[in-house]
């Protein structure tokens, strides 16, 4: 009698999402997290005077000792006919000074709750269309399953979420009525809507898995702003308060924190059978199961795949194909901070409010270029937060001067953010670095990225149609980030990607692996495309609760006579 | 990669030629902050982690030692110079190596016991594993160090007995002939021993040993500071601890440390430039001048990276001050009240 009737390897989003769906139909769940559990009340910084130089209690970049968590391939050089789209701020200058672009991070947190513990709300649903990319346009990859079925799961997620959202947005066109009423806009936000209106755009309330009045027992949201350190409220819909309470009261799910997945073992018949992780004191301990899914993201997801090799999985486990690791999308990224005439104190409300989505309808763009790419107010996600971000990042130069242009500018700056299409290309992978090992000696996860031509383009497009914005609204530019000579991200996708062709993907359209059938995925490494500035975690857990419903099926199909 | 575990590349600063080296060595890389460090060194266990830091220092001591002696049975001046550094490796390293030898069986039978935080004390920067120790708010944290300590000191003890780097030279035999006299040549040998010496040592306590700022470099960089944001407001007291932190942020890594050394002397030599003995003995609107002569300086170079650095932190530090909110008519801190009067106008 095997541990468990599943093992879950990875406490994110989809990890805990699928736990949460699978515990409340009455499986057994051991679910295996890397990172530890934080208190948020202990553990997050908002409450003290130096909240602006204490970020997330969890350093993505490196370990406790200082050493990097993942390897980086070659950089690729930056063209100096691009010169003009690349990051700098009034302050500091070049940010990513060379010639070649400069891997900042994989924006993540290892821990119970995963990325959601530091993300900004966003809780988006895909544009139909995202999900044809190859029909429509020639590009990309189709999924497997249809926007109508995905969606059945979009309302699932976003009433145990708790999503507050627009329910007329036409650009993202729904069957159902929101869970709750969006946000509205800040003040700091509400100053830049005429500008969007002079580009033929309409800056909308985003649509947040933030609470605006209690639910399930939750707070509202106070509009701190500060999102990214960790919500202490809980008003936040990260995975550690939306799935993980309703799961533990099952007493059905054996947590196990601090559990670094090793290996999946499998049995004579190339079935997953154990996962063996490294416990907290080091020790080697494995868990057996019928069922094994992975969720550890679109990065850890393929290393441990590829660290699981046996004579019969040379390649590593249900990489027969070679696709694991392959087709790594992100989202590209555009980020301008401008100074208004007057103040508006962007300091106050929540990190991405707005969303323009007139343009985030995956198109075929001028010169070849397909994609799109959603607007966003984004005060807090530029870090817009407090005095210490404009004295060292907007306000250039030193002494009284320096005080006296502070005092003149503080408040005044918004930040407008243009998330845009990522098209798969065969440069950008997750693969085993060569040579980087973590503590225990284990090849760390190797990411190589590389903008395609037609990732540059739209890159453009974004910078143009945002420096357009700042302009209309009478702002002046003092910072822009760019992913064109940065790699920062958090939206990883697509590395076991979901698809009808064994040769092309490693997940069939339920979420399992073509080749290993008892093993299935719940994380962004299924999602075949990175949508039109859409933020994953919504899909994610779309359709890791789609996944668990298919894991129960299959397992009482399995069962039955 | 010998005792079993494994080092991925060399990073080497710009500054410090990092780009060119890469051009003809894949595996360096010159996308680093550091003079020269090596990345991604991962020991196969704590036997292996062990022999990698303790056989350097062995090898160093154990070759300098009978090396020394040699240079002076036979009056070797050059070769004097060019060994004693080696020989005494154990004792420089008292604060680096040698504590993190020791800490390494202490912190592995701390871990053991269930102090899980303990491995955290492992390291070749005493200032950094104090702070850790610091951090962890438990004597037991001192305990483990004071032992890590006293074990280094052993260690480097045993070293130089075993090597015999503390050793006299052997007593000359009797037949030896008598000791020449001095000549030109001798001279000039022994002046480029002590040449040698002396800009060996400079370069290994310059390149890894950078040393902390003294009382009066101190008072410099507390003038700096007033110079970069006038602190006025502040009492005493705060000012005080403003620029404890500002200093600790600084010391905390290696080449911070030594650009701060450096910057500082920038300054100084720009201050006597324009006739003054040093930067604090300038008028205020010659500091002026010499801060912005250090920041318009090229791209990559130490005054310039001390610039930045500093005036970074220093803008950190001081705008994460509540005395500086009020003028900014920053309420608080983002918790616990937030901020739900968002949709409504600033208030005036």
């Amino acid at each position: 009698m095997p541990d468990a009737d599943v093992v879950i390897v990875g406490a994110g989003a989809g990890g805990l999402a699928a736990a949460w769906r699978l515990t409340t139909q009455g499986a057994r769940v051991t679910l295996l997290e890397a990172g530890r559990r934080y208190e948020p009340t202990r553990d997050y910084p908002q409450t003290d005077d130096d909240f602006e130089l204490r970020p997330f209690p969890y350093n993505a970049a490196v370990d406790d000792e200082g050493e990097p968590r993942y390897g980086y391939g070659p950089a690729q050089e930056v063209e100096p006919a691009l010169a003009a789209y690349r990051s700098w701020n009034r302050a500091q200058g070049a940010l990513a000074p060379g010639n070649t672009r400069r891997y900042a991070q994989y924006a993540h947190v290892r821990g119970v709750g995963g990325s959601t513990l530091h993300f900004q709300g966003e809780a988006h649903r895909y544009h139909p269309d995202s999900l044809r990319m190859r029909s429509l346009f020639g590009v990309g990859v189709d999924w497997p399953i249809s926007y109508a079925e995905l969606e059945r799961y979009y309302d699932l997620a976003e009433h145990a979420i708790g999503v507050a959202a627009p329910a007329d947005n036409r650009f993202r066109p729904r069957s159902s009525v929101p869970v709750l009423p969006p946000h509205p806009l800040s003040y700091a936000s509400m100053r830049l809507v005429p500008a969007f209106a002079t580009l033929g755009a309409t800056l909308i309330p985003n649509a947040l898995a933030i609470l605006p009045t209690a639910y399930n027992g939750r707070p509202p949201c106070n509009y701190c702003n500060a999102c990214t350190s960790g919500c202490p409220l809980g008003d936040k819909g990260s995975a550690d308060v939306t799935f993980l309470p309703t799961a533990l009261a099952t007493g059905r799910l054996d947590l196990r924190t601090q559990a670094q997945a090793l290996q999946v073992e499998t049995d004579p018949h190339g079935q997953a059978a154990a996962v063996v992780y490294r416990d907290a004191g080091g020790a080697h301990q494995r868990v057996t199961a019928r069922y094994v899914l992975l969720a550890g993201g679109a990065v850890e997801t393929p290393r441990l795949l590829l660290l699981s090799t046996s004579a019969r999985f040379p390649n590593g486990l249900a990489n027969g194909s070679r696709q694991v690791g392959e087709h790594l999308t992100e989202s590209l990224f555009w980020l301008s901070v401008a100074l208004l005439p007057d103040r508006v104190d962007s300091y106050r409300g929540l990190p991405i409010d707005g969303a323009a989505w007139d343009f985030a309808v995956p198109a075929r763009i001028a010169n070849g270029c397909v994609g799109g790419f959603r607007l966003s107010s984004a005060h807090g996600a530029a870090g817009l937060r407090g005095p210490a971000a404009y004295a060292e990042r907007l306000v250039p130069g030193f002494g009284a001067a320096h005080q006296r242009h502070l005092a003149a500018v503080f408040g005044h700056a918004v930040a407008l953010l243009a998330l845009g299409d990522w098209l798969p290309n065969r440069r950008t992978r997750v693969d085993l670095d060569p040579s980087l090992k973590d503590s225990a000696g284990i090849p760390l996860a190797r990411i190589t990225s590389h903008l395609g031509d037609n990732e540059r383009q739209l890159l453009q497009r974004m910078a143009d149609t945002t420096r357009a914005l700042c302009t209309a609204a009478g702002a002046q530019v003092v910072e822009e980030t760019s992913a064109l000579d940065l790699f920062s991200t958090a939206h990883v996708l697509g590395t076991c990607r979901m698809g009808d062709d064994p040769a092309q993907s490693v997940a069939d359209a339920d979420g399992f692996s073509h080749e290993v059938p008892n093993l299935a995925f719940a994380d962004g490494a299924v999602v075949p495309s990175s949508g039109s500035g859409d933020s994953p975690m919504l899909t994610i857990t779309a359709l890791a609760l789609r996944t668990a419903d298919r894991l129960i099926a299959r397992s009482q199909s399995r069962a039955a006579p | 990669m010998a005792t079993g575990g494994s080092v991925t590349r060399l990073e080497i600063s710009p500054l410090y030629g990092g780009a060119f080296f890469a051009h003809f060595f894949p595996w360096i890389t010159s996308e680093s902050e550091y003079a020269g460090r090596l990345s991604g060194f991962r020991p196969a266990g704590d036997l292996s982690y062990l022999v990698t830091v303790l056989a350097p220092l062995v090898i160093l001591c154990a070759a300098g030692s009978p090396l020394a002696r040699l240079a002076v049975r036979r009056r070797r001046p050059w070769l004097l110079g060019l060994s004693l550094s080696a020989a005494l490796q154990p004792l420089a390293a008292l604060t680096g190596d040698c504590y993190e030898a020791a800490s390494i069986p202490i912190t592995r039978f701390a871990s053991a016991a269930g102090i899980d935080w303990a491995l955290r004390l492992r390291g070749d920067d005493l200032v950094k594993v104090a702070a850790q120790a610091a951090a962890a708010q438990s004597p037991i944290a001192w305990v483990l160090f004071a032992a890590g300590c006293a074990g280094g000191v052993l260690i480097a003890a045993a070293t130089l007995v075993a090597c015999g780097g503390v050793a006299p030279p052997a007593a000359q035999p009797p037949s030896q002939p008598a000791l020449r006299p001095w000549t030109r040549r001798s001279l000039l040998r022994t002046g480029l021993g002590i040449v040698l010496l002396g800009a060996g040592s400079w370069i290994l306590k310059r390149v890894y040993f950078p040393r902390r700022l003294a009382p009066a470099e101190r008072h410099t960089l507390a003038v700096l500071l007033e110079v970069l944001v006038p602190t006025t407001e502040f009492s005493e007291e705060d000012r005080v601890a403003l620029l404890d932190r500002l200093l600790r942020d600084c010391e905390a890594k290696r080449r911070t440390r030594r650009a701060l050394v450096e910057g500082l002397h920038f300054l100084n030599s720009k201050a006597r430039e324009l006739g003054a003995q040093d930067f604090v003995g300038l008028a205020a609107d010659q500091r002026q001048s010499a801060v912005e002569a250090c920041a318009q300086s090229a791209a990559g170079s130490v005054p310039q990276f001390f610039y930045r650095t500093v005036r970074d932190r220093a803008m950190q530090l001081v705008y994460s001050h509540p005395t500086t909110w009020k003028r900014l008519r920053f309420p608080h801190p983002p918790q616990p009240e937030g901020y739900p009067d968002y949709q409504e106008p600033p208030s005036a």
